[in-house]
């Protein structure tokens, strides 16, 4: 879709001239002694220029300066834009061999000085006819050796680190007619990441001094080379099939033969030498932060925005700009808030090849989504690179940089429906030693044990003594009680006897009262000194129940309770006679010596 | 009960107390460091205290992390195997037992112990020997008491009821009292170490004419069957016996 005018008009004087100028200079490298060469000042875009010629010693100023003017303008999608060039032709002719310096020419163009850059031109003795000319002149013969045609594959450095970048270029040197090439094998890199930074659609031939003579030089390709392994790394040959025209010798030459030749073509199979680059490895101490960064570089980080709202998505960018092997970076690990959802990087290139290195940009882009509200601060992010020119490894860090989330207003969009919180599994994400202990200790000397120790023994035999002592004490102490029970038991007999008569001497001298309660007594007495019973603890239940115990035979038990009834009744009723009082007394003796049988 | 193990301990050794000041002092400053990452610095600290002759739990569990920082696991599970033996049943010296093992070569298998064994092995680790002996010391006194209750007790139930409970109680003493000083007995061990060398090589026989049997690595605990001169034969858990340079282990005690 372009269309393209070109004319080559001087008067279209309406066309606004773009301001960026250029001047420059061109002139072949190498020339042989006695050649005749152009030299070529050229301005383009400078308007009302005056040429101030530059200063030319050793070579003879054969013809010049000559001036020419172009114009060109040219249509590209509708827009029009004009050029002029104006350039300056001198004829040269070498007359001594050496190295000569054309110094600088300048053109003022409103008021503006564009200078050249001084050039130098190689003169050459051995090679008396430039290359072209020499063709014609191998014509006698279609032999064609390895030094008229041949490959080179010529690198920046030989001695590298791993990662350190490269540039490799196959040239094709020629003295003779090459008319094409066949069968091309290109290098392969082995061991590298290799990448064509100049492939040129048509070859561009330009002279060059080699061991003294004159050859045609084209570049065919050029690589950057990323060494990813180390050691000597061989660069396999690559080859070319070049078609050659050569001018045939015939017999019987006639005439016409020096209007027309005749050309024969030759091919001629040529191989580069191997080249063998040295990959030294990296150097040992490498931070964790570094992965196979190699080159200068500088790191920039910026968040897309500085707040939002939970569950929206947000954007962290990281930029590493600089020269080295960019287009080899791996993403630096950041290390976002731990409830940040995150999102594998988007990666934006941005570099191009030049001397040999890659210089520009990479951008990862990370994408997260915060959870949770607050305030975050995204932890500097981490880059270390190999520093090519100083030998060590730099290590670049970000400032932290803060994150407002706020609280989603999306939450309760579901009307009426509950809407979960994002509840997750609380997952551990390292594990770790446990951390001191800092509370002041109980110190104890070194090799001390409790256990078994004096003071062990000490306690346990405090102890046993302690439970002997309480032991042999209490054992006294009932010894002691059960001798007051056994002097009770055996009086118990004598002491009822004496109350029983003193209860008889009562009824004799009658009275009556005393009487009953002597007799009371003694029953009391009797059986509470038997039973080993308090005065308090008796009573007529616990007799019974303790007769009982004792196997007693429940009608004496009865015969028993039923005369002290009778003789507590009897204290507090009227006299019931001297017969009456007779009988309870023998019932009284009867009872007791019973009792006594059955008790001891 | 723990506690009250320290307490008599602290009582008993009051004399030892007063010099604790100046422990405490180291004590802390060590901690501080270790908190700022300077791990040389709080392990001199350490050491110190360590050589003064004094010990505890503590100390212990805080060199093996410091060791641990400073990547020296041999020495790492050295000072958690001290830590464990004033207290076996600590959780925390155990979990980082483990995480520092994880960091060693060696995986060894013991060999599997009859069940009754282990189970008795694993009471007795549940509380540090003092304690143990501090258990036995109050059940004693308890088992007495029911003794005399059951002698002198009034009624038949009490007696009955304290019989049964002297009986079971003092066998819970006795327990206790054997229990304390299996744990001392282990914890006074002379024959476990600990590999120092990163690699070393286990001999069929002590000297240059052994023929090379294992490889060893950094962190394997060891037991010591025997010392000949600076060679000492060892047997690792799974049964395995060789000899190797004394120089290369570490003896825990």
């Amino acid at each position: 879709m372009k269309k393209v005018i070109i004319a080559i008009v001087s008067v279209l004087c309406f066309v606004q001239v773009s301001a960026q100028g250029r001047f420059s200079v061109e002139v072949p490298g190498v020339v042989a002694m006695g050649e005749r060469f152009r030299l070529v000042f050229t301005a383009i875009d400078l308007p009302h220029e005056t040429f101030t010629p530059p200063k030319i010693q050793n070579f003879h100023v054969l013809a010049g300066p000559t001036t020419s003017t172009m114009n060109r303008m040219e249509y590209i999608n509708g827009r029009r834009t004009q050029s002029r060039s104006v350039s300056y032709t001198y004829i040269l002719e070498a007359y001594e061999p050496g190295s000569f310096t054309i110094g600088e020419a300048s053109v003022v163009s409103d008021n503006v000085t564009y200078k050249t850059r001084p050039v130098v031109v190689e003169v050459i003795q051995g090679a008396d006819k430039p290359a072209e000319e020499r063709t014609k002149e191998q014509a006698t013969t279609t032999e064609i050796t390895d030094d008229d045609v041949f490959l080179r594959l010529s690198v920046n450095k030989k001695r590298v680190v791993k990662g350190e970048p490269l540039t490799a270029t196959l040239t094709l040197y020629t003295r003779v007619n090459v008319a094409g090439a066949e069968d091309i094998k290109f290098p392969e890199f082995n061991g590298f990441w290799s990448q064509e930074v100049y492939s040129p659609q048509q070859i561009e031939w330009q002279r060059e001094n080699v061991k003294g003579e004159i050859y045609q030089k084209a570049t065919l390709r050029s690589y950057v080379l990323l060494p990813q392994q180390t050691g000597e790394i061989r660069i396999d040959p690559s080859e070319i099939v070049c078609v050659i025209q050569v001018r045939s010798a015939r017999r019987g030459q006639s005439l016409l033969d020096d209007f027309f030749d005749t050309y024969q073509t030759v091919r001629k199979r040529v191989i580069s030498p191997s080249v063998t680059i040295s990959v030294r490895d990296l150097p040992s101490g490498a931070p964790p932060s570094f992965k196979g960064a190699v080159g200068k570089y500088s790191l920039q980080t910026y968040l897309g925005r500085d707040s939002v709202r939970t569950h929206d998505a947000v954007s962290m960018y990281v930029t590493i700009a600089g020269e080295g092997n960019i287009n080899l970076l791996e993403a630096p690990a950041v290390q976002f808030p731990l409830d940040f959802e995150v999102y594998d990087p988007k990666i934006t290139d941005d570099y191009k090849s030049s001397d040999g290195t890659f210089t520009g940009s990479k951008t990862f882009e990370y994408p997260v989504i915060p959870r949770s509200h607050g305030t975050f601060t995204i932890n500097p992010v981490v880059f270390t690179y190999y520093d090519i020119h100083t030998g060590t490894y730099k290590t670049l860090r970000s400032t932290p940089m803060a994150l407002e989330v706020a609280r989603s207003t999306e939450s309760n969009m579901y009307t009426g429906v509950y809407a979960p919180t994002h509840r997750r599994k609380v997952e551990s994400l390292g594990e770790d030693i446990r951390y001191i202990r800092t509370t002041a200790p109980v110190w104890k000397k070194k090799g001390v044990y409790f256990t078994g120790s004096v003071y062990y023994y000490t306690i346990l035999a405090a102890l046993l003594s302690i439970a002997g002592i309480l032991f042999s004490w209490l054992k006294k102490r009932k010894e002691r009680k059960k001798d007051v029970v056994r002097v009770r038991n055996s009086k118990a007999n004598k002491i009822a006897r004496a109350r029983l008569k003193t209860a008889g001497a009562h009824m004799k001298s009658q009275l009556f009262s005393a009487y009953y309660e002597e007799l009371n007594r003694a029953l009391w007495g009797y059986i509470a000194d038997k039973l080993a019973l308090s005065q308090a603890e008796s009573s007529r239940e616990k007799i019974e129940a303790l007769l009982m115990e004792r196997q007693v035979d429940e009608e004496l038990i009865k015969k028993y309770t039923d005369l002290i009834a009778s003789c507590e009744f009897a204290r507090y009723a009227p006299d019931p006679g001297q017969t009456e009082k007779e009988r309870i007394f023998e019932d009284a003796v009867a009872v007791i010596s019973k009792m006594e049988q059955v008790l001891k | 009960m723990r506690k009250s193990a320290f307490l008599f301990i602290l009582l008993t050794f009051s004399a030892f107390v007063a010099k604790a000041s100046a422990v405490d002092s180291l004590w802390n400053n060590a901690n501080a460091l270790y908190a700022e990452a300077q791990y040389e610095r709080a392990l001199e600290g350490y050491l110190e205290i360590e050589q003064s002759g004094t010990e505890s739990f503590d100390l212990y569990y805080n060199m093996g992390n410091t060791y641990y920082k400073m990547q020296q696991y041999a020495y790492a599970i050295l000072y958690y195997e001290k830590a464990l033996r004033l207290d076996p049943d600590h959780a925390d010296a155990l979990h980082n037992l483990t995480i520092v093992r994880e960091q060693c070569i060696d995986r060894i298998e013991p060999i599997p112990q009859f069940f009754v064994t282990q189970w008795i092995r694993k009471s007795y680790k549940k509380l540090p020997p003092g304690t143990w002996s501090v258990f036995s010391l109050v059940l004693l006194a308890l088992s007495l008491t029911f003794v005399l209750l059951f002698v002198y007790a009034g009624s038949i139930r009490l007696r009955k009821a304290s019989f049964v409970l002297a009986v079971v109680v003092f066998f819970l003493a006795v327990t206790s009292g054997i229990f304390a000083l299996q744990s001392k007995k282990e914890a006074t061990r002379e024959d476990i170490a600990i590999i120092k060398s990163v690699v070393s090589s286990v001999k069929s026989a002590p000297g240059a004419q052994g023929k090379d049997i294992l490889v060893l690595h950094e962190g394997t605990k060891v037991r010591v069957l025997e010392e000949a001169g600076e060679w000492v034969r060892i047997e690792l858990e799974d049964g395995r016996q060789g000899w190797l340079l004394l120089h290369e282990i570490l003896f825990v005690y």
